[in-house]
């Protein structure tokens, strides 16, 4: 049997530590407040992209034409007055200029191309006609941009966007991706005066910005709008969601286990969240919905590396039940840290993935994750084994006391009979139990 | 249980889930485009597909049936018509023709009419045959299919303020309805996407338009106000359209709303469509064209109230509605004007109700001749106009298409990265024991997929990360009991011992954990909208996934091994042999 670590030893350090960050962050949540993400603040969030056209399509033919632009190819779809049907695929392989995808497209009859870029453009750049309904109309041609891969051609910065919506009162801009992408988050807040705000900030950001930076160059790619209403109640349910969590929790290992290791169990997931409440409010990261689903992820996630440390103690303490419970306890924890280090090992894999291979939200979400499945795996040996350890010790010692107790009462009562010098030994043996 | 039971219940599992899975597989990969884009469309734009589609093959039968050509016809332009002239024969027990022509074909049905519905029957069918698999497909969410959604509030407060007492449930119930009924009414002009709308809660409403990602649209949607009016029908004009349809029967022209012929409908009215709700509440398409005047003879906004009762006599159901003062002068004028006329009740440009004038009439008003359901489906329509309710924007969403393929990519690619990783871990740290792990993870990620299928719920961004993560979770059940296995073989116990003491006592640390975790996941399922539901209900099918997967199938990859390979010992770690 491998030799058995005093986990017991670091609690002195490592509770404190936990209580300072989490207290730090508590702080730092009321006086720096949270970065509230788009669920949590009214106002409108949009991803935009500055991309000029490439080309101008439209469909005088009779029936409807459906287009889509897709990674690989362009699709077009026809119904005829007939009802008949047609799918038309042009692959960026095979027509691999705009020139050549322009052809393409025009062969098909009805099809109207207008080309406004370089013909030998390369055609996978295409982007997709991403803010229009897919038919192609005969009147209002749809414009399929492309992307730019140098900085010339198009001029967009932070500032000159500033500019642009200088009327919209509080706009926050960020660029998304690599400057040449020309990528830009920016976000409205709605102030709550213009009640006619949720139903004309989208087209006057438009007209804005086409104005700005021509007519044709602004793809809008995501736009949501978020009410007060909205995000108020998500807060609340949020809120009361995390607590029933906890209470169910407890309610639960208080059946499998005793309610000290319930209480335990609770504080360190209470912990967990708390030190991640910390992570975000000091990284500013965005608070939102996703963030919350880290936050219950990770609930979710420590409660279960805790029971099952929990249980293995709780075996060691079946095992040996007149051991002290730290040596019990040091010992389950010991056994299972080979599992510890690979179940956490391979959540942390997962996790990082995620986070290698998403953007935006679901970049920060995993950084969550990767946080506290570390505070998680922490917290189950630091925060609930160290608390039933605490338990115990006070436990013994009020015991030890009582029997202390007891001992005097015995020894006074002795005393009284004896009216003689009282026994020393009871009381010395409280005040070990006391150190 | 024998491994032959157990190996059953797996593979039985395995199978369903791969019966609920196959819609999802033939939506998205083996659909050709063109089906697909018909199939997404709303019921009124098949029926239309599948009358335009009868009506042009027929066509081209009946004229070269009477230029009597005898060529044998074109095997796949016109395979629904063969197919339904071949059960045609069958029914009639006549034998098939030895060759297919026009004339042979025509001659299998009875009359003309025969002919059309078995065509448009069969075309019909298979459309909604591709659209009920589309319902059984995993549904991509918003975020990876691009479109739109919208929360609606329906301000109640208002309305309440402007009919001077506080609401009843009824009454706001019935609010509710008119206010999904003007959405109604004006949403479907969106896309070729069948649009989604459902009440939400007490006082909110829920639209989802998937593909068409404008999000001006969802505010022309809310600002427009349910337009109805009262047009008096040209009868006469309306038997010339009707009698032209019949010989053109694709004669109007969708985009414009006119026909070729210029003489059929006279200047100053217009041609409009007939609707009827459907068995889902929507507007469908009567296939009816109404000729009515371009001004409405009575602006809706006169209504007062509307309501539905049963003739005392005859039990006939009967819309009622009221008009104020001003609004009843002129129903006066038109009605006396017009006696014997048919007039039509028109929401935003959709007729929803002819009904005939038999007197002059003033302010209240009775229709009869309807369904006890087209009634009170009238009585709505009219009220919609008496008592609009004010909606507003709480939440408005709109994703482009093309980012929605960008995070399909990622989400796939993290998946699959993430599986590779864990995997190749567990290969490496638990050699032979990596492989149950392997096969477990395997079967995992395709039931879950499965339940997701067979569930209809709808894959997000979220619901892929909830996935990339059980895939991290589950493992640690198969590490739990391998860690297990390896403590028994430590002591000296045999292969078969060691692997029962380590199903045995690690069962209920799994149990627990799981359970604890579900918990957790459910709750968070709970939480409202979307993403977060999306997330949470993965990360439980996962958790429960895992346990049938660690505990049942893993145990019995074991015992496999033992009993029919005779393997003799565990190849489960580096050190313990």
């Amino acid at each position: 049997m491998t030799r058995v670590i005093n986990f017991d030893r670091s609690f002195k350090i490592t509770v404190p530590i936990s209580v300072v960050i989490i207290v730090a962050g508590l702080v730092g949540a009321v006086t720096l407040g949270f970065n509230k993400g788009v669920d949590f603040q009214a106002g409108l969030n949009t991803s935009i992209r500055f991309a000029p056209p490439s080309m101008y399509v439209s469909y005088t033919g009779a029936g409807t034409m459906q287009l889509k632009v897709t990674k690989a190819e362009v699709d077009l779809i026809s119904q005829a007055p007939s009802g008949e049907t047609k799918s038309y695929t042009y692959a960026f392989d095979q027509y691999p200029t705009l020139q050549a995808m322009a052809d393409a497209v025009k062969s098909v009859s009805g099809m109207v191309v207008d080309l406004k870029a370089d013909g030998s453009t390369p055609s996978a750049l295409i982007l997709g006609a991403s803010q229009t309904d897919s038919t192609v109309s005969a009147t209002a041609p749809t414009v399929l941009h492309y992307a730019l891969t140098g900085s010339s051609g198009l001029d967009v910065s932070v500032e000159a966007i500033r500019a642009s919506l200088k009327s919209f009162g509080n706009v926050s801009i960020q660029r998304a991706g690599d400057e040449v992408a020309r990528q830009y988050m920016i976000r409205i807040e709605d102030s709550g005066k213009d009640p006619e705000f949720s139903k004309t900030v989208q087209p006057r950001l438009s007209t804005a910005l086409e104005g700005a930076f021509g007519t044709d160059n602004v793809i809008v790619n995501k736009a949501d709008f978020v009410g007060a209403r909205f995000s108020k109640s998500l807060a609340d349910q949020a809120v009361w969601l995390t607590l029933l969590t906890f209470a169910l929790i407890l309610a639960y290992c208080s059946f499998r286990f005793k309610p000290v290791y319930a209480i335990g169990a609770v504080l360190s997931v209470i912990h967990d969240a708390l030190v991640l409440v910390a992570f975000i409010v000091f990284t500013r990261t965005e608070f939102n919905t996703s963030i919350i689903a880290a936050i219950l992820t990770i609930v979710g996630y420590s409660i279960n590396d805790t029971i099952v440390i929990y249980d293995r103690i709780r075996e060691k303490v079946k095992f040996a039940p007149n051991a002290v419970f730290r040596e019990n306890m040091n010992r389950g924890v010991t056994e299972t840290l080979g599992r510890t280090f690979i179940t956490s090992g391979t959540v942390l894999l997962s996790a990082i993935a995620l986070f290698i291979f998403t953007t935006g939200s679901m970049k920060d979400f995993s950084l969550c994750i990767i946080v506290g499945v570390i505070t998680g795996t922490y917290s189950s040996v630091f925060i609930a084994s160290a608390f039933v350890d605490g338990w115990k010790i006070i436990e013994d010692r009020n015991l030890a006391k009582k029997q202390a107790e007891q001992a005097h009462i015995a020894a006074s009562a002795r005393a009284a009979l004896a009216a003689a010098n009282p026994p020393k030994g009871a009381s010395k043996r409280a005040k070990a139990a006391k150190s | 249980m024998s491994k032959l039971q157990r190996l059953l219940i797996v593979l039985a599992v395995v199978a369903v889930s791969f019966a609920f899975l196959w819609p999802t597989v033939s939506w998205y990969w083996l659909t050709p485009k063109a089906d697909k884009a018909l199939a997404v469309g709303s019921r009124e734009q098949i029926r239309e597909y599948a009358r335009s589609m009868a009506i042009t093959d027929l066509n081209a039968l009946k004229s070269s049936a009477a230029a009597s050509d005898e060529t044998k016809l074109d095997v796949q332009k016109f395979a629904v018509d063969i197919k339904a002239a071949t059960s045609a024969y069958k029914t009639a027990r006549k034998p098939e023709p030895a060759s297919w022509t026009a004339k042979s074909a025509l001659a299998a049905f009875v009359s003309e009419k025969a002919a059309y519905d078995a065509v448009e029957s069969i075309y019909r069918t298979r459309v909604l045959n591709l659209k009920a698999q589309q319902k059984k497909a995993v549904k991509l969410g918003l975020d990876l299919s691009g479109g739109m959604s919208a929360v609606i509030q329906a301000d109640l407060d208002a309305l309440a303020k402007k009919v001077g007492h506080t609401l009843s449930a009824a009454e706001r119930a019935d609010a509710m309805n008119r206010a999904i009924e003007s959405l109604n009414s004006r949403i479907d002009k969106f896309g070729l996407t069948e649009p989604t709308i459902r009440q939400q809660g007490d006082d909110q409403i829920y639209i989802e338009v998937p593909g068409a990602a404008d999000p001006e649209n969802i505010n022309s949607i809310l600002m427009g106000r349910g337009n109805l009016g009262f047009y008096m029908v040209d009868d006469e004009a309306n038997a010339k359209l009707a009698s032209y349809l019949e010989q053109n029967p694709l004669g109007v022209d969708e985009k414009t709303m006119t026909v070729a012929d210029k003489t059929i409908v006279p200047a100053g009215y217009v041609i409009r469509k007939f609707y009827k709700k459907d068995s889902y509440g929507l507007d469908e398409f009567t296939g009816q064209y109404m000729v009515i005047n371009a001004v409405p003879g009575l602006d809706g906004t006169h209504i007062t109230n509307a309501t539905t009762s049963a003739d005392p006599i005859t039990g006939q159901p009967e819309t009622n509605f009221q008009l104020d003062k001003e609004g009843g002068e002129i129903f006066y004028k038109m009605t006396s004007a017009n006696v014997g006329k048919t007039m039509a009740v028109v929401l935003d440009e959709k007729v929803k109700a002819g009904a005939r004038i038999s007197e002059p009439i003033r302010d209240s008003v009775r229709m009869t001749g309807f369904s006890a359901e087209e009634a009170t489906n009238l009585a709505l329509v009219l009220r919609t106009a008496a008592l609009p309710v004010e909606l507003s924007p709480v939440n408005t969403q709109a994703i482009g298409s093309s980012l929605g393929e960008d995070a399909v990519h990622a989400g796939i690619f993290a998946v699959t990265i993430a599986f590779a990783l864990v995997i190749g871990f567990m290969l490496l740290y638990y050699k032979g024991a990596g492989i149950n792990t392997a096969l477990a993870e395997i079967v995992n990620l395709f039931i879950m997929v499965g339940v997701l299928s067979a569930f209809g719920l709808t894959l997000t961004l979220p619901s892929i990360a909830g996935f990339v993560l059980t895939i991290g979770v589950s493992v640690d059940a198969n590490v739990l009991i391998f860690e297990r296995i390896k403590e028994e073989l430590r002591v000296g116990k045999g292969r078969v011992a060691s692997i029962r003491a380590g199903f045995n006592k690690a069962f209920w640390t799994i149990v627990d954990s799981h359970l604890t975790n579900l918990i957790a996941a459910l709750f968070l399922a709970q939480l409202g909208s979307g993403p977060i539901q999306g997330f949470a209900i993965s990360l439980a099918i996962g958790t429960i996934c895992s346990l049938f997967t660690s505990l049942f199938l893993s145990h019995l990859i074991f015992d496999f091994e033992t009993d029919v390979l005779k393997v003799k010992h565990v190849s489960i770690s580096w050190r313990v042999k």
